[in-house]
């Protein structure tokens, strides 16, 4: 789940990390209130999970409170990077001394957690021109504070700021540990004027996965930008991505490997599929019954292929599913002919039960390959 | 056994005489799978339930905790995991902590931290992590340990080793049905954080003397196949390695059903997988009946 930066100053300083003073608005009538209560010119900030928001001019900046109401208005309500922006945050603009790069992350190529730390910051990681420092860590050993100070002293910043910037490293790993965090990032942690450190932007990505036991967070994150059919999908507990540029294949398959795999033989044969369908493991009569209502929805198919394995999934749970649908539907629905390949435990009843149903072809030994083409040769009659 | 002696069993991971002990035995899935595995012949010695210690699932005596399976049962060589999320990071601790020597996690939408320590707990214990989200494992005709629908499988020299559970039943049922049987066929998983990996499975496959010919089901995301793809260039690997890479047509940004398979800045496509492994002289082919032809040319 991505937080927005609202919600993940509200934990940095929770944890005791210094942020700009500031609050969310939601309603352009509060902007002159907000920006007034606040000392100084303002930063208006559109919050959304977006990067690089300053090059899409989803940061602003105002020197009073009327033009904050100027600024803001060009942000709430319009659309930045593809979302609605329908809240700001004001806050007071620092001014820069110094900015720096503060991270806690994963590297997936190793499969361990670390540290990145950067004197050039306030940009985006990849591009910066500074020397990135890493130091990796154990999830599973506390790191001592004194390799934080020797870590952040191995580099350019300057003396008096190296335990004060080690102590905030120390509660960035508390946060992404307590939070089953993917990310904590802090771009830019600022040197100010006043030599304080503040940090002026920050970025928290939960992993959805650990939901049950982050109840503090509002829910794995529902993606905002998904279409209705994919929302509808995801409510099911059914993973489906619509594929642009239309498409005549609906796909049902058991498995994202087995899916991607399916969409690629299909295009190697001719073929075009308009949407990709996961249905996960523990398939139950009612969600494969939901999986076929969903893509039969998807706008200009002209057949169904369902590939599925009964391993952990049940090949007679799949075929009741399909065979609810057909019992339940009006005739449209006889007009698209469904193409099933389906093998493993409990087949020679799910095979069986299928035959009684015209529009529907069994594959029952035969690869991708074969179900691709014979779909495909039924669409084209 | 003793830690030398396991690592000579473990070349193919499982065979005949594999002890396994079932974590989740009490449950749906956990009963069903250990009754298929019991009826393919599979030593399942011990199940562990917390709490219902003292049971009895399908004739399988049930205990408390992996501990306690140790303290009746000297010897267990293999663990499979079917508890939910939640429970996997404990019961996966628990296993690597008694050295039972290969932990097999089928539980898919395990914390990604909890995956991290499990990975490094093993590695510590020099235990063998298959998963987690994983089918399992199978050496068809020996012994299964995982949800695998057997009867898809055939005894024989191409070792298999997936991120897709799906695939994996896809592309050996397809050898199978063409009589080329597998020696073992190994599921790591689809998460972005898995115990083994394709280089691991490589590695123990290059001291099999079963195994003639190795087939590797990769797709977007991660980084399995470009560092798998760098070993094989480093070693002159002797025996043919074919591959099916899928999530040609996967719009980037989009996750894909399991948490791995996205395509990221930091982390490639289809193509660019394909490519590393091909320079590294992987047969790489474009669909299932392309690989199937080309293994049942080359031999």
């Amino acid at each position: 789940m991505f937080l927005t930066e609202n919600e993940s100053k509200l934990i940095l300083k929770e944890y005791g990390i210094d942020i700009p003073s500031g609050l969310v608005v939601s309603d352009i009538n509060y902007m002159e209130r907000a920006a007034a209560g606040l000392i100084g010119p303002v930063a208006i900030k559109a919050l959304v999970a977006s990067g690089g928001r300053g090059k899409k001019n989803g940061i602003r900046f105002a020197n009073n409170p009327v033009e904050a109401v100027q600024e803001g208005s060009l942000l709430l309500n319009k659309e930045l990077a593809g979302q609605k922006v329908t809240a700001v945050l004001v806050e007071e603009k620092i001014t820069i001394q110094q900015e720096l790069y503060l991270g806690v992350t994963i590297d997936f190529a190793k499969s361990k957690p670390l540290i990145l730390f950067c004197t050039a910051g306030g940009v985006d990681i990849e591009e910066t021109e500074g020397i990135i420092n890493k130091l990796y860590f154990d999830l599973l050993k506390p790191v001592q504070f004194n390799c934080l100070v020797d870590f952040v002293s191995n580099s350019d910043l300057q003396e008096c700021y190296v335990k004060k910037v080690a102590e905030i490293i120390d509660r960035l790993i508390a946060i992404f540990c307590d939070y089953d965090a993917l990310t904590v990032e802090i771009n830019p942690l600022v040197i100010t004027s006043k030599e304080e450190i503040i940090a002026v932007d920050a970025k928290i990505v939960t992993d959805d996965a650990a939901y049950f036991r982050q109840k503090r967070l509002k829910g794995p994150g529902v993606d905002r930008n998904l279409h209705p059919l994919e929302k509808e999908a995801e409510e099911a507990g059914l993973s489906l991505v619509l594929l642009s540029g239309g498409g005549e294949i609906g796909l049902i398959c058991g498995g994202a490997g087995l899916g991607m795999a399916t969409m690629d033989i299909i295009a190697h044969y001719g073929g075009k599929t308009a949407n990709f369908l996961d249905t996960g493991g523990g398939l139950s009569v009612e969600k494969m019954a939901r999986a076929l209502q969903i893509v039969l929805q998807v706008p200009e198919i002209k057949g169904i292929l369902v590939n599925v394995f009964g391993g952990i999934n049940n090949c007679l749970n799949v075929a009741r599913g399909i065979a609810a649908v057909i019992d339940d539907s009006n005739k449209n629905f006889l007009r698209v002919p469904i193409v099933v390949k389906m093998q493993g435990h409990f087949q020679e009843e799910g095979w069986t039960l299928l035959k009684q149903y015209p529009s529907v072809v069994v594959i029952k030994e035969g690869c991708i390959d074969d179900a691709a083409e014979i779909l495909l040769s039924l669409i084209k009659t | 056994m003793s830690r030398e002696e396991s690592i000579f069993t473990m070349a193919i991971l499982i065979n005949e005489d594999t002890a396994v002990m079932v974590q989740g035995i009490s449950g749906k899935q956990g009963s069903l799978h250990a009754k298929y595995m019991i009826d393919y012949g599979v030593n399942i010695v011990a199940g562990v339930t917390p709490g219902k210690g003292d049971s009895e699932v399908n004739g399988v005596p049930v205990y408390h905790s992996p501990a306690d399976v140790l303290k009746v049962h000297k010897s267990i060589d293999a663990a499979l995991i079917m508890v939910p999320a939640s429970a996997v990071l404990k019961a996966g601790r628990e296993a690597i902590l008694q050295i039972i020597p290969l932990v097999v996690i089928i539980t898919e939408h395990v914390p990604v931290h909890d995956a991290i320590k499990l990975k490094s707990l093993a590695e510590e214990y020099g235990v063998t992590l298959v998963g987690p989200n994983t089918i399992g494992l199978i050496s068809p005709g020996k012994c299964k340990i995982g949800v695998m629908p057997a009867n898809l499988y055939s005894e024989g020299q191409v070792g298999v080793i997936s991120r897709s559970g799906t695939m994996t039943h896809e592309i050996s049922s397809a050898l199978t049905r063409n009589m080329i049987g597998q020696s073992t066929c190994i599921g790591i998983g689809g998460d972005s954080v898995t115990g083994l990996d394709f280089t691991g499975a490589l590695k123990m496959f290059l001291a099999d003397e079963e195994t003639k010919i190795i087939v590797l089901i990769g797709e977007i995301g991660g980084f399995y196949e470009e560092q798998a793809a760098l070993y094989l260039s480093r070693v002159n690997y002797p025996k043919p390695v074919y591959a099916f890479i899928g999530g040609k047509l996967a719009p980037r940004g989009r996750k894909m059903g399991h948490a791995g398979a996205l395509i990221s800045a930091d982390s490639g496509t289809a193509k660019a997988k394909a490519r590393a492994l091909s320079r590294a002289g992987v047969l790489v082919k474009d669909t299932v009946k392309e690989l199937i032809e080309s293994i049942a040319k080359g031999g």
